[in-house]
């Protein structure tokens, strides 16, 4: 009974994505059944559009960037948070989750005003400058987690032996974590590559994909729209999928270290 | 003098990076926005002042109560169909489930893009949609139903397809908390499968349930996306109307002060729920005798 | 047909996928007595008390309770209460309500639930812990409310897996005497479950004893210790010297068997034994009579006696336990530290005897 339930939960979940992604292989320009064949057409076609190819740069321009900086500032929070206790770590807990607390028009808007306070032009920095701030929760509070059950004590312990904290923090804390911030910047990237409602504010005369998706929606609906959706879905999720496997693989390899050391 | 340790020292160089980002990109650009909520607009250009027309304004227009209400209600709807619906399904995925395996495909459709959602949506409610031309195929109608698209019923569809996975993720990781033997020894003393439900996990996940809640609540009733594209007239919003402020008709402080009064209702919305679980005696740390 | 058993197991097996854990067991549990399920790590013990508490439902077999076979009713419809092995206390609820929690779902009146849930916390003495939370409590006090949380609700029987394994050495000990006073005043049936012979000696009328999901053994404490049924019980239940070797003789008053150089006579208590089976011999560490034997002298041939040199020598508070190198094994001699000071010391050659009725003869 519940089996059947969640199935259908899954099936909600997926069917319109497999609709779309149905449809962006259709030979003829209905969206409708039935079928009438299988074409590659509408790829053809958004391949050949400039505005296209321009804003799927961009997005990946920003979702490297993105990721990047979101990494370092978020590793950094994260190792730091594990060393601070009560009442700072709690309110600066807080702090770091608000962005995501609030809807994201809040942040488009709030973002807006100071960049056109200070005089900044929108640009793909704008737009990246939002991105970390829409990403940075989700990063530490999924390394977080992973650093809370990290003991610190053995990065005293190295210290003990003589490491300097940079050697300790190499040869000891990044082993321990790296995959898991492999997996937290993916997601960064991801989170990055879709966000839409906050860079409708900040972005300039360079568009992301979502922006372009978003203005080809509002012209008409044509089925390049679903070439377009598929190239965008397939990619963001194969990272997430790439990344899921990456820290999964990277989780055996030390459980089964670890196994092989409980046995000698 | 309070004493700050080594480690603590350390930990404080650590998350400056973070904090100073967060200062200048959050904290101070929401005091901004506050500020400005008291401004003049004219002509396209603010002017400093401190005025409460902008809030008199909104609060004085019968529109803005209605948009708001209209916000809300997609809120309030996507929130609790969000939970409703996932709970089930969180719970199959921690007591019934070994691997993780279903766990992670719901949470990857979280990774299809949000503009790609509401679009799909769009294909499928319209009336040359796919739900409407199939009906007609199997003549079960013969008009498309109109009020499918462009009315609440596709908002509310779309924003929970959209908030389905990140809700479920909330939930899961609240009932990995509440561990089987605490469901066993509830069952040992006599409880049903619903009293357990209801005298035991609900309140020992208290924190995720209300954090899926308004998470949930919060996204979409902020949200202006979804309403602009599948609500139609009638399903105008506040957040419709804030964004417009700040993308076309440009009276930025008539905006802010509108974004303000949306928060407001949100925390009455929050204060609300947790008021409505005390009742319900769904909150922890409660005792039930003097 | 009516039965002096307040639980009964019928050839219950219990198979996880194609792990069978249980194998056909047979067992009666009599009205007011602690029964303890005793056994090695993983021999089944927990999965039996699931079984009968209703978590598990058997692969064959029928459990009956007061007479009547609950094998379908879930764990909520059985009058049996549980208390877990980490408590499993409520955490959003405070003592007094965790303790309530039971009668309010029997939707007792307010009064009534107040008197019962304070009449326990008496019991188990915590009458002033009420309104305490439960991360506010001790390990010990974390217990006591378990404990009262179940036998509040007055069930025929109250299961109790390995309570005390979470208690430090000390208040194991005094939790112990708790149990036994507890059970004593509310004459309640327990089932008990440890792998510590120890805590199953002191509580226990009865032991079940427990191996690879098979019952080993039933009885009580004394029975168990003093005639134990297989190799496998009297290794698990105290320290135990075991002398293997073949029958020699044997007739309607005795069994003989080789033992090294010498012989043992085993006054015969039923077990049929072929000439020549291998066969062994338990006989516990304080049932033996160790004498030096003088330098020079020459060691006495004869029936139950091995000669060996004395290896180490422990101090065991008031008790001294020696070991015994003889040809064939090992033994262990226990006896009171005597106060004159008369001990063996190692290196010294000692001569080590039993009366027949002190070994026991073992088949399997
Ligand atoms: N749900 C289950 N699925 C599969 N195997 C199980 C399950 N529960 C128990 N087992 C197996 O059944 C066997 C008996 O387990 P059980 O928990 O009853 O042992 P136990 O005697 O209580 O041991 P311990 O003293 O360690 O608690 C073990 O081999 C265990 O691995
Ligand atoms: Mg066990």
């Amino acid at each position: 009974m519940l089996r059947f339930y969640v199935w259908l939960y899954v099936a909600f979940l997926y069917a319109p994505i497999a609709i779309i992604t149905l449809f962006s292989f259709h030979s003829s320009a209905s969206l409708t059944f039935p079928f009438e064949g299988v074409s590659l057409r509408w790829y053809a076609k958004i391949f050949s559009d400039t505005t296209f190819l321009n804003s799927l740069t961009n997005s990946l321009i920003v979702g490297a960037s993105t990721a990047a900086v979101t990494t370092v500032l978020g590793s950094l929070t994260a190792l730091g948070l594990a060393r601070l206790k009560g009442r700072i770590q709690t309110v600066f807990g807080l702090l770091a989750f608000g962005p995501v607390a609030l809807p994201g028009l809040f942040l488009g808007i709030a973002l807006v005003m100071l960049f056109s306070q200070v005089g900044l032009q929108r640009s793909l920095v704008t737009v990246t400058i939002a991105h970390v701030l829409f990403t940075l929760p989700f990063f530490i509070e999924a390394v977080r987690s992973r650093i809370e059950y990290f003991d610190l004590s053995l990065e005293e312990a190295a210290r003990d032996l003589g490491a300097t904290p940079l050697q300790s923090f190499r040869l000891v804390t990044l082993p321990i974590i790296g995959p898991t911030i492999g997996g937290a910047a993916i997601l960064s990237f991801a989170l990055s590559f879709d966000e839409f409602i906050i860079t409708v504010f900040v972005s300039g005369n360079e568009t992301t994909l979502p922006l372009t998706i978003w203005s080809m929606m509002r012209r008409a609906v044509s089925p390049d729209i679903n070439a377009a959706s598929v190239i965008s879905l397939g990619l963001s999720i194969g990272l997430i999928l790439i990344g899921g496997l990456l820290v999964w693989y990277q989780r055996r390899l030390a459980l089964s270290a670890r196994a092989k050391d409980l046995e000698t | 003098m309070m004493k700050i340790s080594r480690q603590e020292r350390m930990g404080l160089g650590l998350v400056a990076p973070s904090f100073f980002f967060l200062l200048v990109f959050f904290i101070i650009p929401a005091i901004l926005l506050f500020v400005c909520s008291f401004w003049m607009a004219q002509a396209f250009r603010l002017i400093p002042a401190f005025t409460f027309d902008n809030y008199a304004r909104a609060l004085s227009n019968t529109g803005f109560y209605f948009l708001t209400w209209n916000a809300l209600k997609n809120g309030l709807c996507t929130a609790v169909l969000t939970v409703v619906l996932s709970f089930p399904a969180a719970y199959f995925i921690v007591y019934r489930t070994r691997g993780n395996l279903l766990f992670y495909l719901i949470l990857v459709s979280w990774f299809s893009s949000y503009l790609v959602r509401i679009y799909a949506w769009r294909v499928i409610l319209g009336s040359n949609g796919l739900i409407n031309t199939t009906l007609m195929q199997l003549g079960l109608i013969d008009q498309p139903l109109e009020m499918l698209l462009f009315s609440p019923f596709a908002t509310i569809v779309t924003l929970t397809h959209i908030m389905l996975p990140f809700g479920l993720l909330l939930l899961v990781s609240a009932l990995r908390d509440v561990k089987k033997e605490y469901v066993e020894a509830a069952r040992d003393l006599g409880a049903s499968q619903t009293e357990v439900l209801t005298r035991v996990i609900l309140p020992m996940c208290y924190k995720g349930v209300v954090g899926a809640f308004m998470f949930t609540f919060v996204i979409s009733a902020g949200d202006f996306v979804t309403p602009q594209l599948l609500g139609g007239r009638d399903g105008m919003t506040t957040g419709i109307l804030i964004a417009n402020q700040f993308r076309t008709a440009g009276n930025w402080p008539f905006g802010a002060a509108m974004a303000f009064l949306l928060l407001a209702a949100f925390l009455v919305v929050y204060l609300g729920f947790v008021r409505l679980l005390d009742l319900l005696r769904l909150a922890p740390g409660r005792r039930f005798h003097d | 047909m009516s039965t002096p058993n307040i639980v009964e197991l019928y050839g219950v097996t219990k198979a996880f996928g194609a792990l069978t854990v249980l194998h056909d067991i047979d067992l009666g549990i009599r009205e007011g007595e602690i029964l303890t399920l005793l056994g090695p790590s993983g021999c089944g013990k927990t999965t039996l008390m699931r079984i009968i508490a209703g978590f598990e439902a058997t692969t064959h077999g029928r459990v009956t309770i007061k007479g009547s076979d609950v094998s379908y009713l879930p764990p909520d419809k059985r009058p049996v209460n549980m208390v877990f092995q980490r408590y499993a206390l409520f955490p959003h609820l405070d003592v007094f309500d965790n303790v309530a929690f039971g009668l309010r779902l029997k939707k007792w009146p307010k009064e009534r639930v107040r008197e019962a849930v304070q009449h326990m916390l008496h019991l188990v003495q915590l009458d002033d812990y009420g309104s305490r939370w439960i991360h506010e409590l001790s390990g010990g006090q974390a217990q006591r409310v378990a404990l009262a949380r179940a036998l509040v609700n007055a069930p025929s029987v109250l299961l109790l897996d390995e309570p005390l394994a979470a208690l430090d050495l000390k208040i194991r000990h005094h939790m112990l005497a708790e149990l036994k006073r507890i059970h004593q005043e509310t004459g309640t049936t327990f089932i008990y479950v440890t792998h510590d012979q120890d805590e199953a000696t002191i509580l226990s009328d009865r032991i079940v004893l427990m191996n690879k999901g098979c019952i080993e053994q039933i009885g009580t404490p004394e029975e168990m210790y003093a005639h134990p049924g297989s190799l496998f019980c009297a290794r698990f239940l105290g320290e135990t010297n075991i002398l293997s070797g073949a029958v020699s003789a044997t007739d309607s008053e005795a069994t003989f068997v080789n033992v090294g150089p010498g012989t043992a006579k085993v006054p015969a208590n039923g077990t049929a034994v072929l000439l020549g089976q291998s066969v062994s011999l338990a006989i516990r560490p304080e049932a033996l009579q160790v004498a030096r034997i003088g330098a020079g002298e020459a060691a006495p041939e004869g029936v139950n006696a091995l000669e060996g040199v004395v290896d180490d020598v422990v101090f065991m508070g008031s008790r001294v336990v020696y070991s015994i190198r003889t040809p064939i094994e090992t033994i262990k001699y226990q006896e009171t530290r005597s106060l004159d000071g008369s001990m063996l010391a190692r290196g010294e050659r000692v001569r080590a005897s039993w009366r027949p009725e002190a070994a026991v003869l073992l088949t399997r």
